[in-house]
């Protein structure tokens, strides 16, 4: 990729979008004139059959028990729980950019924003699938709900759990919201296009009459900021309560007021390696160079670069504040990370979470498709491995030695993992040819100031 | 019928059957015409639901230990002790607790099978019926373990009576032959010593284990128990080759070769008598000078034991020392009428086998074939026997090799008698009919007497003691003791000095009684070989025991495979070993016996004991419950250690916002326990008992190598330094409990009583609670471990007849936890509510404990605020802050 201030003085888009026709045919001609390459037919074959791998582990899962993976009496949560907080945390990154980014009006959030709220959809929709999975008992998930029962019980409501409950739901009510309400004006765009009928009908109905007259731009301009407004809390609050998840608790390593930022930041970052790794993908199968530029992904991988410097303060935090408290036990969960059963792992993740992202120092590397893909995928697994870790380290040698016990993964836990990332990848592929995964309203916006 | 039309009815014919079916089946559930009368009250006395109480006992290597049967609904479903019985004064040991399995263990022979199948009792007579060796009993041999059944005896009697030729031949794998002949030594006839551990102040423990697995191990561990609550708190030495219990509690101990031992009884004698002492490695000469020193200081107070191991010259000159030091022991006469020792009578009985001396061959619950000393070639000489008939419950190695298996009934399925190791006779009354085809010992001696005779062990029990009187029977009977029949002490007169020749030099092989399948005789259950090991906390195997040099030297590390001979087992490091010793538990290396027994394991018995060892390469580690013993400096405070007379610091309550609330008037009883490690000897009865009374599922070696054992009570071992303890840990049933606020569905809830319960139904498996609790003392159904079989093919519907019907059976995906054992303090509680006298609550765990170790009451009894109010009274991570309501007394040790 070149250098990414243009001479036209035009930064977040190329020349060769001239006019804001130009902008929807950018994004319209791939999705509806031009049909799907082979490449994607392999894609979404080989996601199919992941797919399938991991429903039926997951079957496997529900029908003879949590005992087909590794956990133990000792180490009882393990994958699910790891998998779960990771792809929440990958699906905070797409409304954290769409509402934090319009509300502090960085308008280039306009090219990268669509498909990472569809990022977050899906993250999200793989997150839920855990928290009822890991159940000893799934089929009565629902008892974390407050219905009314014959045995008068509700919900308790001191339990992180609880809290979890409803953070995902409403977080996943909100981002499917969210989403479809910055995709009302694309869906009018695509339905006035000339194309097919069938699509142009499947647009128009999901389109709602948009018009697109002042009175309506009014109205969705306030809707969308609104939400943005509610999404920053709501973000925040979400990850936060699954730091809760440990954080509430009495167990050494776990026990850290540093959890909820930490986590949201953590989540923050993930979330931004998956998009700048989509972004990539969808720039060069989409033939969107003209709107994702190499200044978006200079802007991302800057705040990569502050996340990870965020990531490792965090831990350095939790190992000072181990040693400051002077508390045997944390002490000993601190020096166990580092040289305990799991050390290679753990040694890894500060490698993929701390170390990588340095790399963005260098200028030329935050534009550099094997720079950006190389720290992005280190940047996932090492997020993923924090997840694991953060719950093995201090389950594998809590207060009492006699049950130190060490966890190993069975391959139905990585089925169900794998199985998950190849839905997710499935649905972002279904994405890409069913709805505009730029948000064609917004680069008409961001062009039309561009020029000004 | 034999007109019945063909069965392919046209649509007229079925729908016609189908409305005569209707018809007959409304018809079916009418009433009867005569007026029927509902059963309101039982006519003996029982009522559904109500746990009954009947005392009966069950052998251990022939001796009988009292217990008392819980039967539900006609169903024993739990064993707990016998106060009134000497070799159990209320308590069990862990093959007590194990039995109720093996009354429903689904691996039972259930029929009798010959040798062309499946066959009948009838047949299996005809066959014996039919050798020659019946004619006057010339070549016929009856095998059995050791006999104290006085009833038992009496049909052998008879049986010699009526053919005088046959013979009786008794062996145990774990004899006692070496302590009868050292007291024959050392005072001319054949005595057993009887040590009266609490009236001892300094022990010497030479190669003893009297705190571990045996058929006195209660009494013994009582008695320890007893002496050590007094003060001064007594002193013990344990010299051995290999770590046991008691040299786990014992103040000072000591690894030493059978070569050193023999040495050390050498110094200890010149020591006594202040002559030159042989030379012996200084660790070892300095403790046993030091123990010398006490012991002779503590003259008429102080005892020497020595292990059943050791060599005859050991003992005798052990009865000699303590005829010395005015040793606090008693001597009776055998309580085995058998002169001839185990050891030469097997070996008689084996080698007239290989000549062809023996015709038929009756096995009587022994298993010479797994057990026997390979020289023998036991397996060989039954192959040479035209007829052999093994009678055993399960099937063995033994019962392999024979023409016929007979099945021999469980103890409880009929009457016996047994007299205990210290001669008191006790009438077992069975508490079930036979579930199957089977009859009891007694039952098999009558048929080689009269081919017609039916089952009659009651008849042959009461036969015996008729001399009661019908009075007299029903008061033995219901208290499970026959009153004055122990053995009378015996005076000894003075004891010969023996001292014992010195080995050679040079590795040895031991084999130890393992603490939970005992010599074999529970390798079938299940819940015998989950039970981890007190010291090693191996389960489903056993490892090879080794000094860490030994190992080096072979450049073996733990869990490594080591051949000895033809054989590879694994290996580990355990403290306290002698260097050139090698030890294996007994028991395992089964083969033929079921599901459960089968491939675990090395068989001990069939080692070569002069064989090379070698590294074998490749690995095998043991399945262990933990893996951490040693407590360094920060950890420590997990498991105090005091000196005699020393106290914990006192822990100043932390202020607190969340006080407890003020106790109301008519609050409900407050339940409390407190646990004394300073007696625990880590036997596991409790661990066992608490899994009969709360159904508490095996889960197979499989899932216990992951890591997800179910026992709610575990007993952890700590090392701190070289002194060794033990920690039960159930439910600690925190005030504050972590478990609580985290459980999203309220599964995990306080009650009025101070228990932290779990409401099966109410939890859906989140494991959050287990995630958080400090103490990890919840239990999570991974699996549908209540409905899954660990017996392979073998229908397993009857084992679900001994779960505990006050308990739930948990279903897959449910968190479960020690609760007290709440269903008896429910029981105590409706018994106080329906106006009876409101009992004491007992949980499983404190029936169960020899040393009594564990106390429980409310928080207002005298037995929790004395244990509380205690110098050595801890909590465990109190400074967590969970208020647990199970507390600790340190353990002591002398420095």
């Amino acid at each position: 990729m070149e250098a990414h201030t243009l001479p036209s003085g035009r930064r977040w888009t190329l020349p060769s979008v001239a006019t804001l026709q130009d902008v929807t045919e950018a994004v319209a001609v791939p999705l509806m004139d031009r049909p799907a390459g082979l490449a994607w037919w392999i894609a979404l074959g080989l996601c199919a059959l992941g797919t399938l791998v991991g429903a039926l582990a997951i079957g496997f899962s529900l029908e003879y028990g949590p005992g087909l993976w590794g956990n133990n009496s000792a180490v009882v949560w393990g994958f699910p729980i790891a998998n779960y907080v990771w792809w929440i945390g990958i699906g905070n990154a797409g409304t954290l950019i769409s509402s934090l980014l319009l509300l502090t009006r960085q308008q280039w959030r306009g090219s990268i924003n669509r498909f990472a709220e569809a990022m977050t959809l899906f993250a999200v929709s793989m997150a839920g699938i855990f928290p009822i999975l890991h159940l000893g008992r799934p089929m009565y998930f629902y008892w974390l709900a407050p219905a009314p029962n014959t045995m008068q019980l509700w919900p308790q409501w001191r339990s992180a759990l609880v809290w979890d409950f409803w953070a995902i739901v409403s977080y996943l009510l909100f981002s499917v919201l969210f989403f479809y309400v910055g995709l009302v004006p694309d869906l009018a765009t695509l339905r006035d296009r000339p194309g097919r009928r069938g699509w142009r009908r499947f647009y128009g109905f999901a389109a709602m009459g948009w018009q697109g007259t002042p009175v309506q731009w009014r109205a969705w301009e306030r809707l969308h900021r609104t939400l943005a407004v509610i999404a920053v809390p709501l973000v925040c609050s979400v990850h936060s309560i699954v730091g809760l998840d440990f954080a509430a608790s009495l167990m050494p390593g776990w026990t850290e007021s540093i959890f909820p930022p930490y986590f949201v930041v953590g989540a923050l970052f993930s979330g931004f390696a998956m998009v700048v790794l989509i972004a990539l993908v969808l720039r060069r199968a989409m033939r969107l160079e003209a709107l994702i530029v190499p200044a978006h992904f200079d802007a991302m991988a800057r705040i990569i670069l502050a996340a990870g410097i965020v990531m490792g303060s965090s831990y350095a935090a939790e190992w000072f504040s181990a040693w400051w408290s002077g508390d045997a036990d944390d002490i000993r969960v601190v020096r166990y990370e580092f040289t305990g059963h799991y050390w290679p792992f753990y040694w890894a993740m500060l490698a993929g979470n701390v170390a990588a992202p340095q790399l963005f120092w260098i200028k030329r590397l935050r534009t550099s498709v094997a720079a950006l893909v190389g720290v992005a995928i280190a940047v996932l697994i090492g997020m993923w491995l924090e997840r694991i870790l953060i719950i093995l380290e201090t389950l594998s040698i809590g207060y009492e030695p006699s049950f130190w016990r060490t966890y190993a993964p069975t391959l139905v836990d990585f089925g169900i993992l794998g199985g998950t990332i190849c839905a997710f990848v499935a649905l972002l592929l279904l994405f890409a040819r069913l709805l505009p995964v730029v948000s064609m309203h917004e680069v008409r916006k961001l062009v039309a100031e561009e020029w000004r | 019928l034999l007109d019945m039309p063909p069965l392919n009815p046209d649509r007229r014919t079925l729908l016609k059957l189908i409305a005569a079916g209707a018809a007959a089946s409304v018809a079916g559930c009418s009433k009867p015409d005569q007026t029927i009368y509902p059963l309101a009250d039982q006519p003996d006395g029982t009522a559904p639901g109500k746990t009954r109480r009947y005392a009966t006992a069950l052998p251990l290597a022939g001796y009988g230990r009292g217990v008392t049967g819980l039967v539900v609904n006609e169903r024993p479903i739990k064993l707990e002790g016998l106060a009134a019985h000497p070799a159990s004064l209320g308590a069990t040991d862990a093959f007590t607790e194990l039995s109720i399995l093996d009354l429903y263990d689904p691996q039972r022979l259930k029929a009798p099978t010959g040798p062309a199948g499946p066959s009948n009792w009838e047949a299996a007579v005809r066959a014996i019926r039919a050798r020659p060796a019946l004619r006057r009993g010339a070549g016929l041999a009856l095998l059995t373990g050791r006999v104290t059944s006085p009833t038992l005896l009496a049909r052998i009697a008879a049986l010699k009576a009526a053919l005088p030729e046959a013979r009786h031949v008794r062996w145990e794998p774990f004899d006692d032959d070496a302590v009868l002949a050292g007291t024959a030594a050392a005072f001319g006839r054949r005595l057993t010593p009887r040590p009266r551990l609490a009236d001892a102040d300094v022990v010497l423990l030479i190669d003893a284990d009297p705190l571990g697995p045996g058929p006195e191990q209660v009494a013994l561990a009582r008695a320890w128990a007893t002496r050590r609550r007094q003060e001064p708190m007594p002193r013990i030495v344990a010299i051995e080759s290999s770590p046991s219990a008691s040299g786990a509690m014992a103040d000072v101990r000591l690894a030493a070769s059978p070569r050193e031992i023999a040495l050390a009884c050498g110094f200890i004698h010149a020591r006594m008598g202040a002559t030159a002492a042989p030379d012996l490695p200084s660790a070892l000469a300095q403790g046993l000078s030091a123990a010398v020193a006490a012991l002779s200081a503590a003259k008429g107070r102080a005892l020497v034991l020595a292990g059943e191991r050791q060599p005859a010259a050991v003992h005798a000159f052990v009865a000699w020392l303590n005829a010395e030091l005015d040793a606090p022991v008693d001597y009776i006469a055998p309580v085995d009428p058998d002169p001839t020792p185990h050891r030469a009578g097997l070996a008689a009985l084996a080698s007239d086998m290989h000549a062809g001396r023996i015709d038929t061959l009756i096995l009587l619950d022994a298993n010479p074939v797994y057990a026997a000393p390979p020289a023998l070639r036991f397996a060989e000489a039954m192959a040479r026997v035209p007829l052999t008939i093994a009678a055993t419950r399960i099937p063995d190695e033994t019962s392999a090799h024979a023409n016929w298996q007979l099945p021999l009934s469980h103890p409880f399925e009929g009457w016996h008698d047994w007299r205990a190791p210290d001669g008191t006779a006790s009438i077992a009354q069975p508490l079930v009919r036979p579930f199957w085809d089977t009859r009891c010992a007694s039952d098999v001696v009558d048929l080689l007497i009269d081919p017609a005779a039916e089952p009659a062990s009651f008849a042959r029990v009461s036969e015996t003691w008729a001399h009661l009187g019908a009075a007299g029977w029903r008061d033995a009977v219901a208290a499970g003791v026959i009153p004055a029949t122990h053995a009378a002490n015996e005076q000894p007169g003075t004891a010969r000095l023996v001292l014992p020749p010195v080995p050679a030099a040079g590795p040895a092989l031991t084999i130890l009684p393992s603490p939970s399948l005992y010599d074999g005789r529970w390798s079938a259950n299940a819940w015998a070989q989950e039970c981890p090991d007190p010291l090693t906390k191996e389960v489903w195997g056993s490892s090879a025991r080794m000094h860490a040099d030994a190992m080096a030297a072979l450049a073996l590390r733990d869990g490594d495979l080591l051949r000895i001979g033809g054989v590879t087992v694994p290996v580990r490091a355990t403290a306290g070993q002698a260097n050139d010793v090698v030890s294996l538990l007994a028991g395992y290396g089964r083969s033929g016996t079921g599901a459960i027994a089968d491939g675990m394991g090395v068989n001990a018995f069939a080692l070569d004991p002069h064989a090379p060892l070698a590294n074998a390469g490749g690995r095998a580690p043991v399945v262990t419950t933990q893996h951490q013993f040693a407590l360094d400096s920060e950890l420590a405070k997990l498991f105090p250690v005091l000196a005699p007379e020393a106290a914990l610091p006192r822990s100043t309550p932390l202020p607190t916002m969340l006080p407890n609330p003020p106790a109301r008037d008519n609050a409900p009883p407050q339940y409390a326990m407190a646990i004394d490690t300073d007696v625990c000897i880590g036997c596991n009865a409790c661990v066992v008992a608490c899994q009969a009374e709360n159904n508490v599922p095996a889960i197979g070696p499989a899932q216990m190598a992951v890591g997800r054992d179910m026992h709610w009570l575990r007993v952890d071992r700590y090392d701190h330094g070289d002194t060794t303890g033990f920690q039960p840990v159930p439910c600690m049933q925190c005030e504050a409990a972590p478990c609580e606020p985290v459980c999203p569905v309220e599964a995990s809830v306080h009650d009025a009583q101070g228990l932290n319960v779990q409401v099966y139904n109410r939890c859906i498996g989140t494991r959050t609670c287990q995630a958080n609790c400090p103490y990890k003392v919840r239990r999570f159904n991974f699996l549908d471990y209540a409905q899954a079989s660990l017996w392979g093919d073998a229908e397993d519907a009857s084992v679900t007849a001994q779960k505990n019907p006050d308990v739930t059976v948990r279903a897959r995906g449910v968190m479960e936890k020690c609760t007290y054992c709440v269903q008896r303090i429910s029981a105590a509680t409706r018994d106080a509510d329906a106006g009876g006298a409101p009992g004491a609550v007992v949980t499983a765990c404190q029936a169960s404990c020899p040393t009594q170790a564990i106390s429980f009451g409310t928080l207002a009894d005298a037995s929790i605020q004395g244990a509380r109010a205690d110098g050595r009274h801890y909590a465990l991570l109190e400074e967590l802050g969970t208020k647990p309501r199970t507390t600790y007394l340190a353990r002591r040790k002398h420095s």
